[in-house]
């Protein structure tokens, strides 16, 4: 059964899309599976019994169980069960029924595009063309179905990308001209590097310090005791929060790429198909905050203007120094692949022609440490009374120190495995 | 002593041979020389006044005068302030332009202004041309004394013309003008226009510094944008994430921060001062208008506008795992509006002290006198209240926060009365009192 007949079967009419229909005859929807049948019938590419096992095997050889997600042997069996031939016990289907409706995003081709005269009189459907970074992925990571009867075309700078998206990916035939773009594979199963994380806000400044007692007249006329000296800033300013850990990396999906009829490559400099994997780097760590400003100084006390008199104004209080900037965060871990890759070639095709280019997801670099806090500036003089002098100035405190050094993240994620077969 | 050279045509003075030698009789006691007086200069004197004796010796009140002016010299505005700083120089004045007496504690309170800083000036002939100001002002910076310092300000004038529209005024020092013939030819009185001016110190003369209105308050922060509710960590599978751990509050946007109140709008300084006046004319033609004021009360500083409230951060979206859907985040709320900043409070007005016109009893109707009261200033409007921060977005009610409260709009400051004008010891009669 074929993917536009799986739509069919599941009440999308032929030809038509509830996400619209792209310019180059795809169709793309989105479709809700309601039972694990529905979904084994989907991934169903017409494997033999024995080819079923292999392919599922395949996609979770090597793949462990992570720490804290005691819900993935379950998934296994799911995917040994919708992929290969196991059953699942009712005790399974009662604990994947949370789950249900499966959302899944489609891609196919309409049946009924641009006939064309082939080389041997008759017709045939117009391959998708594909001459750019194709990113089949899904925004909440949900499965992607790709199937394309009437083949693919990976044109020069062409190539297709899945991250952190589980692929099923079939097509007639597949033809590489040229080559991807730099960095790239012709297809590329990537995980997604650990999230940013944001950097804790700057401390408030500390109220400004205590102002010098004002000056103060005996008695009318009389002056007493001048404007007292502003209180300098506090030694330090609050320091800056430790940076954030980087987030871990989220891992790369199972992917399974078919290709049911011929792999050909034209003005390709590499007769290769290339699928690169990498699983999720950890993300960077977060920066330090910035230490909180240095408190201003008191202001001097005014001086007194006692009728015909006055006393002087007080000093200014020196500013404080600034806060410590906040320790930079470590890094986050690289993330396991949460499954593997599935190559089914055609018949006849040796598996050397898949290149498998596997890269372990690092773990993220630590973040900034955060900045000082600026210094804190000076209390203002206190202004003279009548016939007196105003207080003498102060200097700003000096700049926080920067924070200390975080660390880069600690483990480092292994990439998937790819299995290459040919029927 | 100084002579600036102004050449007078004898037929234009309109002097009698007795107001010749009056004028020049006082300009001697100046330590003026006649004879360039005569020649048309401008004599002045920067000198300073070493006794309160001395300085009593400048007033041209005759005993009979002193003793009409001191029974009313500490009429009720000039009596509530006599156990402050001020009431001491109410009573040295009333000594120097009166017949007051001053106590020993009085005299030690003067002291420290003693000598007097004073500036004499002689002047023969002085025409004011139609809309000329001749302000008789001594800048304290001139003799080098603080603005809030008194100083004497004696004039001797033979002759003064006012063409109509001239003026001559006088702020805010303690002034004894004498002018033997005073003429103004202005064929009917003009409503709002004076001759004479008795005004107020250009600048506040209270205990503080700064300028005369408050300044306005600084605007308050605006509060900071809440955190933006982020995804749990996961695996994707076929059939949807496999967190690793649970949702829990993080898919929530964190609330804003609230803005920050305004500052408040500064006071507003007092008014300038008017000061004590002698003004003796020896004979008056044509009409003359004296206008006398305390100063108006610098205004309230505005209050600063509150800031605004941070908007609430963003839900983070459902989405589904390999548990079930996970419902949406709830949005952060905004946070609320900072209040506006209250308005600083309006200065009061400017204190004011006693002026004495002296001049020959049947000319006092050719007299028209305008006191005004010194209004206070208007107090600052109140800050404008910050806006509340806009609710986060995605699914889930997003709720706006309330805005700030405005400020509290300052209070006026308070009125001042008017200064009082005696002529010949007696209160002005026909005085006009206006805002």
């Amino acid at each position: 059964m074929s993917v536009s007949e799986i739509l069919s079967s599941l009440g999308v009419p032929e030809g038509t899309a509830s996400d619209g229909t792209a310019s180059d005859g795809t169709v793309q929807t989105r479709i809700n599976l309601h039972n694990e049948t529905q979904l084994k019938d989907l991934l169903d590419i017409g494997l033999s019994p024995e080819q079923r096992s292999q392919h599922a095997g395949a996609l979770l050889d090597g793949i462990t169980v992570p720490g804290g997600q005691p819900g993935v042997p379950l998934l296994h069996r799911l995917i040994r069960h919708v992929i290969g031939n196991d059953e699942l016990s009712d005790e399974d289907r009662a604990q994947l029924a949370p789950a249900l409706p499966i959302t899944a995003h489609v891609t196919t081709q309409a049946p009924a595009g641009g006939p064309v005269k082939g080389p041997g009189g008759g017709t045939k459907q117009l391959p998708m063309q594909v001459g750019y970074v194709w990113d089949v992925s899904t925004p909440d990571g949900s499965l992607k179905v790709i199937d394309l009867p009437n083949g693919i075309e990976l044109l020069n700078g062409g190539c297709i990308v899945a991250r952190s998206t589980p692929l099923h990916f079939t097509c007639a035939f597949l033809t590489r001209e040229g080559a991807p773009p730099a960095g790239y594979g012709d297809f590329n199963i990537l995980g997604a590097t650990g999230a940013p994380v944001p950097t804790p806000p700057t401390p408030p400044p500390a109220a400004q310090a205590a102002a010098g007692a004002p000056g103060q007249c005996s008695s009318a006329g009389i002056a007493g005791e001048g404007g007292g000296p502003g209180s300098p800033g506090l030694p330090q300013g609050t320091a800056g929060a430790a940076g954030l850990a980087g987030s871990n990396g989220i891992a790369s999906a199972i992917a399974t790429i078919s290709i049911r009829g011929t792999l050909s490559f034209h003005a390709a400099p590499k007769q290769q198909l290339v699928v690169a994997t990498q699983s999720g780097p950890g993300g960077q760590g977060g920066d330090g905050g910035q230490g909180g400003p240095g408190q201003q100084g008191g202001n001097g006390g005014n001086g007194a203007t006692c009728d015909c008199t006055g006393n002087n104004g007080g000093a200014a209080g020196p500013g404080g120094k600034g806060g410590t900037g906040g320790r930079a965060g470590d890094g986050g871990n690289g993330t396991a692949a949460a499954g593997n890759i599935a190559v089914l070639l055609p018949r006849g095709t040796s598996t050397s022609v898949v290149q498998a280019v596997a890269t372990p997801a690092p773990p993220g670099q630590p973040g900034n440490p955060g900045p000082g806090g600026p210094s804190g500036a000076a209390g203002q003089p206190g202004a003279a009374g009548k016939h007196s002098t105003a207080g003498a100035t102060a200097g700003p405190g000096p700049a926080g120190d920067p924070g200390a050094p975080g660390n880069a993240g600690t483990h480092t994620g292994a990439a998937a495995q790819v299995t290459v077969t040919s029927s | 002593m100084s002579g600036i050279c102004d050449p007078v045509a004898a037929g234009r003075l309109h002097l009698t041979e007795e107001e010749v030698g009056a004028f020049l009789a006082r300009a001697r006691r100046f330590g003026h020389d006649p004879a360039r007086l005569l020649a048309g200069e401008v004599t002045e004197t920067l000198t300073s006044i070493p006794s309160l004796e001395r300085a009593r010796q400048l007033s041209q009140v005759s005993p009979a005068g002193r003793r009409a002016r001191q029974a009313v010299f500490f009429h009720p505005a000039i009596a509530i302030r006599s156990r402050l700083g001020q009431g001491v120089h109410d009573r040295c004045e009333a000594y120097v332009f009166a017949d007051g007496s001053i106590d020993d504690a009085d005299r030690d309170r003067l002291a420290m202004h003693l000598p007097f800083p004073a500036r004499l000036l002689s002047v023969l002939y002085r025409r004011v041309a139609a809309a000329e100001v001749w302000d008789l002002t001594v800048e304290h910076r001139v003799l080098g004394i603080d603005e809030r310092d008194d100083l004497f300000n004696v004039v001797n004038v033979g002759e003064l013309v006012i063409e109509p529209g001239g003026r001559v005024i006088v702020q805010g020092n303690l002034l004894v003008l004498g002018c033997q013939h005073l003429r103004h030819p202005a064929p009917a009185r003009e409503a709002g226009d004076y001759q004479l001016g008795v005004l107020p110190t250009p600048r506040s003369v209270d205990r503080r510094a700064g300028p005369l209105h408050g300044l306005a308050g600084g605007p308050g922060a605006h509060g900071g944008p809440g955190r933006a509710g982020t995804r749990p960590a996961g695996a994707p599978t076929m059939i949807g994430v496999a967190l690793s751990e649970p949702p829990g509050d993080r898919m929530n946007g964190a609330d804003g921060s609230g803005g920050a109140r305004g500052g408040d709008g500064g006071p507003g300084r007092t008014g300038g001062a008017a000061k004590t006046a002698e003004i003796t004319i020896g004979r008056l033609t044509g009409l003359l208008t004296l206008v006398t004021s305390g100063g108006r009360g610098g205004d309230g500083g505005t209050g600063g506008d509150g800031g605004d409230g941070g908007g609430g951060g963003d839900a983070a979206p459902g989405f589904r795992t390999t548990a079930g859907p996970v419902r949406p985040g709830m949005p952060g709320r905004g946070g609320r509006g900072g209040d506006g900043g209250n308005g600083g409070r309006g200065g009061n007005g400017g204190i004011s002290s006693n002026v004495f016109v002296t001049l020959p009893e049947r000319m006092t109707g050719q007299l028209r006198v305008v006191t005004c009261p010194a209004p206070g200033g208007t107090g600052g409007a109140g800050g404008r209240p910050g806006r509340g921060g806009k609710g986060g977005r995605n699914a889930g009610p997003a709720v706006a926060a309330a805005g700030g409260a405005p400020g509290k709009a300052g209070r006026d400051g308070v009125r001042r009365p008017a200064p009082e004008v005696f002529v010949n010891g007696k209160p002005f009669e026909g005085r006009t009192a206006s805002q």
